[in-house]
């Protein structure tokens, strides 16, 4: 052993100053250094943990809401398409309502015309009639007063007597 | 006084004794006119006014009203009078001229009408056709 610390030419007392520099050194390194690096390479690691954990979770949650949206789209869909469905429905419904009410409508406007038709054609026929019986009345007397002698009011006159 | 049917029956069964076989009797009219006269004013002048109107109607009921459009002898008028006096009771007797008659005759008896005439024929006639 000695002959090898004197062959590399080992001073002891240098290698101890040597060690005890080293070891200076290295507490000093491991407090003011090393400590602090390693602090912020933890805190930056729990904060880009964090970072993925909220990426996780925003990603989860966008995952959720897609679903949600989707859900919620196809909800609205059916909804939609329920209410088209009713309004199409109704749509008909009035309509055949509505075609129904003309065709009463019309079918009451038919028969107060009808009615109205034979009322003016009863008024009519009246009015013919009334005429028709005045011409006749005239004209009858005309001829009676025209065509009756004293003898045939005289031969009436007898026969008045006789049915009494 | 109160114009009650009562009195109405008094006025009219006065009307009645006015009359003595179908012939208005002047005596008992005179008689009547005088009780009624003695009410009071306004009572005298409803019961004549009553009294006139029944006498009137009573008188014309039995009026024999012969409407011709040719004169009528007095044989012809003679026979309606008795044939008529059958069934109504006839207490005169009138003749009236009517050449719009045509032919034929109207009889009236109070509120009865005989109408035969040829007018009254045309008028049924159109009557009829109205109808």
């Amino acid at each position: 052993m000695e002959t090898v610390i004197k062959t590399f030419g080992v001073q002891p007392i240098l290698l101890a100053a040597q060690v005890v520099n080293f070891l200076v050194l290295l507490f000093l390194l491991k407090k003011f250094a090393y400590k602090p690096i390693l602090k912020m390479l933890d805190a930056r690691r729990e904060k880009i943990a964090l970072s993925l954990k909220q990426a996780e979770q925003i990603e989860n949650r966008l995952q959720a809401i897609e679903a949600e949206k989707d859900q919620r789209l196809k909800a609205a869909a059916k909804e939609a398409q329920a209410i088209i469905s009713e309004a199409t429905k109704s749509g008909a419904q009035l309509i055949e309502e509505a075609r129904q009410k003309a065709s009463e409508d019309i079918k009451v406007l038919l028969k107060k015309n009808e009615e109205a038709m034979a009322r003016e054609h009863d008024l009519l026929q009246k009015q013919i009639k009334a005429e028709l019986s005045e011409m006749i009345v005239i004209g009858l007397t005309k001829v009676a007063k025209k065509v009756l002698t004293e003898k045939d009011k005289n031969m009436l006159v007898s026969e008045t007597i006789r049915s009494i | 006084m109160t114009k009650t049917p009562k009195v109405l029956n008094i006025i009219y069964q006065a009307v009645e004794d006015s009359f003595v076989n179908q012939t208005l009797s002047e005596k008992k009219v005179h008689q009547f006119f005088k009780i009624f006269a003695e009410l009071r004013s306004a009572d005298a002048i409803y019961c004549l006014r009553i009294y006139l109107q029944g006498l009137k109607k009573y008188i014309q009921k039995r009026t024999l009203v012969i409407e011709s459009p040719v004169s009528l002898s007095l044989v012809d008028q003679n026979n309606i009078r008795d044939n008529l006096s059958k069934s109504y009771s006839i207490t005169k007797s009138l003749v009236k001229l009517d050449s719009s008659l045509l032919g034929g005759l109207r009889i009236k008896i109070g509120d009865v009408i005989l109408d035969d005439s040829v007018k009254s024929r045309i008028s049924q006639l159109g009557e009829a056709i109205r109808n």
